[in-house]
């Protein structure tokens, strides 16, 4: 039935009312903001290093393009791994895009991951501006930009990354649709289709989208009945108009979820869900794992596990500004007002479900976690825009002192962005491994938390050692191919080495440097061996390198053995520091220049 | 995006007009929600039909319209079937509301709500356009801030991107004997394990001649190393300065070589003997780190050249 349009809302649920040159302005400043970030991922993608997850999603992602390409006769994508439980919507659009890249496979990977991250910017931005104006787009996406963790993941990380891209695309497109009803254009359906289908073909725990929508329509008869006096059949009225479309658009989400995963392809009704069922078990990666100072088993997470990390990896900034927002909301669910804005309630409803139904069920079912909040990733765009929410929401608390308040958040917002950006320079490329100040940085986490654990610093490891050698013994190097063992597999190694550098899958077998990372404590290997360099930020260790010649292969055999071969397992960092002390924040041991890019591989 | 056709000039809407709009949405959407609430019966709505197509009646500039009974529904502009609302409009005539069926009502209903909104689509037209206008402005606007360091970063580097400035020349013997497949490559840096470069040569027993021009603008001692599997060699302005020949795995061989400002030809030799298959030539110009010769100081010297002197073309 035909019905007079419902008005597109257009005023944000929270936020000021801005003139229209306002919030030109910050729209422009928005994108400033944007292109900044663009601009410095453009001048610096090549500087990361290749994490453990990129090698098999490069691979996965070719599988499946060649089960396209070929019909489905090359069936290498449907039993790879367990890369086949995940869709294909990121690793497809990186093998399309290597296909035509001038670029090495792993740098174009990069290119096109850190895009999609700068996407996840722009999704941020539009998610606050719809809830909260375009001051509070620009707050999220300056908060967004400078939040080490999101920053530093958007490089080398082809699903956590991708997914919270996708995530907080998704709920935009849903928060939309909360905002039009009852009246939801068929755009607005559309749109929730297409992003949350993506989102689920990165990873099928995107679902919980669709779940939200589910919840948000049953939420909307349950309204229109408690409206009718308790009628039934008003709220099963409006479920059964809601509820349509609402299928067609979870159908929709479905089809395209489907579209970039060849597995699920040949079974769409089932295995998704076998996936599903599949990663909720998922049992991969039994170990121990530092945490608050203790060794903690990554299948017996404590509850508090994101919570630490949460608490620790965002900025100091956003933690307050989502606190603010939290207590803004909370005082304003105490106070009842009546006159609350009904956008205000619903969306404000979906985004605390949306922040806090996954890592409640990962509490409650005490998933496997591990890699700091690497698998929650996605909650880091929506705590971001949570945040800008607060700072908007702040000054009209008391309308009077609105500009002293605004005037002191904006001082406050500059300084702990400044600080970020300061922090984020320092790390670079190694932003993901940010600690706040809550525990002191970087060096008062080290020993503690994982910092390291994607291995992201070896790239800068080769670079340096090359770089050693060549200042050290230039006539020899020139002459020389020298051979290098280091706590990193074997096909994430043949990536550095080249050039003067051959790969040893085991100390003993001539090895004549070690690289090692302090995952696992690999650095503590061949303590007897002299130590060429560190790789560091804030003064604290990344790489540890050490000078294995004239070690005898039994010696080096018993030695590289001690960490991994003992029953005990893999031991307490902190309780391995050297001379047992902490390390002493200090500036970069030695300036260590940047490997120079690789050029483009020509094969023929 | 298209922009939208100019709405159609018109007058003014007077304020009577105004109000008559007004009641016409206002009466829609209560006989739609009437239609929809289902504690109580579709024919509550009827009134607001009939209100509502008079109200729309007087919006169309009838000034004294007769009941909505006996409108005729093809006065209206903006009813999309009037045979089909004309029909169900007659109903409303009735003096017993509970007697209309439901269908019509709905019907009625639809037409109203519909006429509502296209003849909004109109009235608005010129707002909505401008609205347009300036949310595509402002796209603009913001796409082109963001996109400008995307532009600066494809004009600061396309250069590396451009067809390589190397000739090369590939044999299917080890002595480069035999008809040579040439084509152009960017940079002396393979790895082609246990294959061939081409599909047309055998993955073992071939070789390769690489030809370029080095322009420097001032003399250098430039550090070269070629690493390869198996015998490699550089020459500069025909002199052998590197050697690295010999069946071989994969090893390095380098020294440091004066070179004068100017163009010099630059000519890396190869060939694979068995098994693993790389050659990569790098340099140091100023002592850094050696790595790829920079592009930026490299000259194609042409498909076919005077061997005498490759770089001829280059110079002149």
């Amino acid at each position: 039935m035909s019905t007079p349009r419902a008005a597109s809302p257009s005023v944000p649920p929270w936020g000021p009312a801005l003139s229209r040159g306002w919030a030109l302005g910050c729209d422009c400043a928005a994108a400033i903001v944007v292109a900044t970030v663009l601009a410095v991922v453009l001048a610096t993608y090549r500087d990361y290093g290749i994490t453990w997850d990129e090698s098999w999603h490069l691979v996965y992602g070719d599988q499946i393009l060649s089960w396209f390409l070929t019909f489905g006769a090359d069936t290498s994508a449907l039993c790879y791994r367990i890369d086949f439980l995940y869709g294909g919507a990121f690793d497809l659009l990186g093998a399309v895009v290597r296909r035509f890249s001038p670029l090495s496979p792993f740098d174009t990977l990069h290119l096109v991951g850190a895009l999609v991250g700068v996407l996840g910017l722009v999704g941020a931005w539009r998610l606050a501006r719809r809830l909260g104006g375009p001051v509070a787009g620009l707050v999220a996406v300056a908060l967004l930009a400078t939040t080490p963790v999101y920053y530093g993941h958007m490089f080398n990380n082809p699903k956590d990354l991708p997914f919270a891209v996708g995530y907080v695309w998704a709920l935009d497109a849903l928060c939309n649709v909360v905002l039009c009803m009852p009246r939801v254009p068929r755009r607005a359906w559309i749109r929730l289709a297409v992003l949350a289908g993506l989102a689920m073909g990165v990873r099928i725990a995107g679902i919980l989208l669709l779940v939200y929508l589910g919840a948000v329509v049953l939420g909307m008869g349950w309204l229109r009945m408690r409206a009718a006096g308790g009628d039934l059949r008003a709220g099963l009225a409006t479920i059964r108009r809601l509820g349509r479309p609402a299928l067609w658009t979870m159908l929709g989400a479905w089809v395209v979820m489907l579209s970039t995963w060849p597995w699920a392809l040949l079974d769409p009704i089932r295995r998704p869900w076998m996936a599903l069922g599949r990663m909720s078990r998922f049992t991969v990666h039994k170990r121990e794992m530092p945490f608050a100072g203790e060794e903690m088993l990554t299948t017996q997470p404590r509850w508090d596990y994101l919570l630490h990390y949460f608490g620790l990896k965002l900025p100091i900034l956003v933690l307050a500004l989502v606190l603010v927002a939290v207590a803004l909301g909370l005082y304003a669910v105490w106070r009842r007002r009546e006159h609350v804005h009904l956008h205000q309630r619903n969306v404000g409803l979906v985004l605390a479900a949306a922040i806090m139904a996954p890592p409640t069920y990962a509490i409650v079912v005490r998933a496997v976690i591990y890699d700091g909040l690497r698998h929650f990733l996605f909650l880091v765009p929506m705590l971001v825009v949570v945040a800008a929410l607060g700072a908007v929401s702040l000054p009209r608390v008391r309308p009077r002192l609105a500009l002293p308040i605004g005037l002191a958040l904006g001082l406050a917002g500059t300084v702990g962005i400044s600080r970020q950006v300061a922090a984020m320079r320092e790390l670079h490329p190694q932003q993901y491994i940010y600690f706040n100040e809550i525990i002191g940085g970087l060096p008062g986490a080290y020993g503690n938390y994982d910092t390291d654990y994607y291995g992201n610093g070896y790239k800068e490891g080769f670079a340096a050692l090359a770089e050693h050698l060549w200042h050290t013994e230039r006539e020899r190097f020139l002459d020389t191919r020298y051979v290098v063992n280091g706590c990193i597999p074997d096909f994430v190694a043949a990536n550095y080495i080249g050039g003067n550098f051959a790969w040893a899958d085991s100390a003993a077998k001539g090895a004549e440097f070690y690289l090692g990372y302090t995952r696992a404590n690999c650095h503590e290997r061949y303590r007897t061996r002299p130590e060429i360099f560190r790789v560091e930020r804030m003064g604290t260790l990344l790489i540890l390198a050490r000078d294995l010649r004239g070690a005898s292969a039994e010696e080096l055999d018993d030695e590289g053995s001690d960490d991994e071969g003992s029953d005990e397992g893999p031991r307490s960092r902190r309780a391995t520091i050297p001379d047992g002390r902490r390390p002493q924040p200090r500036p970069r041991n030695k300036p260590i220049p940047t490997k120079p890019a690789p050029r483009p591989e020509h094969a023929p | 995006m298209t922009e939208p056709s100019p709405a159609p000039e018109t007058a003014p809407e007077t304020a009577p007009e105004t109000a008559a709009w007004l009641h016409a949405e206002a009466h829609a959407l209560a006989a739609t929600a009437l239609l929809d609430d289902p504690s109580v019966p579709p024919w509550t709505c009827a009134e607001h039909l009939r209100r509502g197509f008079s109200a729309l009646a007087r919006a169309a500039g009838i000034d004294e319209p007769e009941p909505a009974a006996a409108l005729d529904p093809s006065a209206l502009p903006w009813i999309g079937a009037p045979q089909a609302v004309a029909e169900s409009l007659r109903r409303l005539g009735t003096d017993d509301d509970t007697t209309l069926d439901e269908l019509a009502l709905r019907r009625l209903a639809a037409a109203l709500a519909s006429a509502v909104a296209t003849a909004a689509d109109l009235r608005f037209a010129p707002q909505r356009h401008a609205e347009r206008r300036r949310r595509l402005l402002r796209g603009l606007l913001l796409g082109v801030l963001v996109m400008i360091p995307v532009v600066v970063a494809l004009v600061l580097t396309v250069r590396d991107f451009r067809e390589g400035p190397w000739r090369a020349q590939y044999f299917s013997t080890v002595d480069f004997q035999g008809e040579a497949i040439v084509r152009r490559e960017g940079d002396v840096k393979f790895d082609w394990r246990r294959m061939g470069p081409t599909p047309e040569l055998p993955d073992d027993s071939f070789s390769a001649r690489y030809d370029t021009c080095l322009e420097l603008p001032e003399d250098l001692v430039i550090a070269f190393q070629l690493i390869s599997d198996d015998g490699s060699r550089l020459f500069i302005d025909g002199v052998q300065v590197v050697d690295n020949w010999g069946r071989h795995g994969e090893r390095s061989r380098g020294g440091d070589v004066s070179v004068s400002a100017g163009v010099h030809h630059v000519r890396v030799e190869y060939f694979d003997d068995r098994h693993g298959a790389s050659v990569e030539l790098r340099a140091s110009l100023h002592g850094e780190l050696p790595d790829s010769l920079p592009v930026r100081l490299l000259h194609y010297p042409g498909a076919d050249f005077d061997e005498a002197d490759p770089c001829a073309a280059v110079r002149g």
